[in-house]
């Protein structure tokens, strides 16, 4: 069973406080998030690495300030759009989006939402382990035509169990969503 | 697990789709009247949207290294930098002259608006003069100090900090000659400087 979510808040006190590892675990929690849009706003690998540290050293330097805020991705997300911005980087590269709609202070909202959606959700997955993970991510990307004895098999799972199990993981990542402050989007 | 008469199971196959459409329409009919199978249902087609539309790379593994060095490098240097600021020997400096107070002198060509105090407490004397700072695109305020002191007054560490809060607001070092520079926006401010290992403080600066 895993353990209950360490939240934001908690994990910025705690860095406040001189703990390493709250500031580890938050680099943990977020370095996939800030990474990924450095490289959708086309940025290579060697600018994509220093305007990471950027956004991390600026939220080492705001901890304080941001010790009350319930989730830190939506912040983090607005932080890396305008380092984006600074760095000349003005969109992502792959979306058609007219750059006179784009503020530099702001990412558009549908793509901030779509990213902390997508965050929490791998999160979530993470916090759970195995076996859940690795069911529900096969579930989560199985295709109409693949069954449940297929996925057993991949799994090692019995075919019979691959209901019930998805049922109760899901449950325990609903827990840890709600934890995390996830809002029920619209189906 | 039931949960008002539909199992999470099938409230979880209907979320993905894998129902028959006479069980699906029922389900579908169940959840129009509950709000809690609802959201579970959302939650379900949410998180595997979310999932699978995840085009997310990670981080080298040096990046995310370098991202948690951080930490003990701003441990290390936001004590250093601020220590000196609670030193246990406080000494408040006191006012001595403030320009706007004394008749104009004759043939004295002083820049209108600059405001001229002078400050001396048990180290020494600090003299001020306050100009506005018209390099940038925002109104701020330039402090041009000079410090006199038996201790010595060059490197000596110098900031200003908001008079309420407490937050550094602006630092920097006085040169051989005990003179230092600093800019802020109109406000309320201490100035501090660190001498020998003491504080001079020259509280609610109106700048």
């Amino acid at each position: 069973m895993s353990q209950k979510y360490d939240t934001d808040p908690n994990l910025v006190e705690d860095c406040l406080t001189g703990k390493q590892g709250a500031w580890d675990a938050l680099v943990d929690r977020y370095s996939r998030l800030i990474y990924s849009i450095l490289r959708r706003y086309g940025m290579d690998n060697a600018d994509a690495d220093d305007v990471f540290q950027d956004v991390f050293t600026i939220l080492i330097q705001n901890l304080e300030k941001l010790r009350d805020k319930t989730r830190l991705s939506a912040w983090l997300i607005t932080t890396t759009h305008r380092e984006c911005w600074r760095h000349g980087k003005r969109k992502p590269s792959h979306l058609e989006l007219d750059e006179r709609d784009i503020r530099a202070d702001e990412p558009p909202v549908f793509l901030t939402e779509q990213w902390e959606t997508q965050n929490m959700v791998r999160e979530s997955l993470e916090k759970l382990g195995d076996p859940c993970k690795s069911l529900l991510e096969a579930m989560f990307l199985s295709s109409s035509d693949m069954d449940y004895e297929t996925i057993a098999d991949q799994l090692g799972m019995k075919t019979g169990s691959i209901g019930p199990t998805r049922a109760r993981c899901f449950q325990k990542m609903e827990s840890i969503l709600k934890d995390m402050g996830f809002d029920t989007l619209e189906a | 697990m039931n949960r008002n008469g539909i199992k999470i199971e099938k409230l979880i196959s209907f979320a993905a789709g894998e129902l028959s459409e006479a069980e699906a329409t029922k389900i579908a009919s169940k959840i129009e009247h509950d709000a809690e199978a609802g959201r579970i249902v959302a939650t379900y087609r949410a998180a595997r949207e979310a999932f699978a539309n995840d085009d997310s790379v990670a981080a080298s593994a040096t990046a995310v290294k370098r991202a948690k060095s951080l930490f003990e490098k701003y441990q290390s240097t936001t004590k250093s930098a601020t220590s000196w600021l609670e030193a246990v020997d406080r000494f408040v400096a006191s006012l001595i002259y403030d320009s706007r107070t004394q008749p104009a002198m004759a043939g004295y060509r002083g820049t209108a608006e600059a405001v001229r105090l002078s400050f001396e407490c048990e180290l020494g004397e600090i003299d001020v003069e306050i100009i506005p700072d018209n390099s940038g695109s925002t109104e701020k305020i330039k402090i041009i100090g000079q410090l006199s002191s038996d201790d010595a007054t060059d490197g000596v560490q110098v900031a200003l900090t908001d008079s309420g809060t407490g937050a550094m607001v602006s630092e920097t070092r006085s040169d051989d000659t005990g003179m230092f520079v600093l800019s802020a926006e109109h406000g309320l401010y201490d100035l501090n400087l660190g001498i020998n290992e003491k504080l001079v403080v020259v509280p609610n600066l109106e700048i």
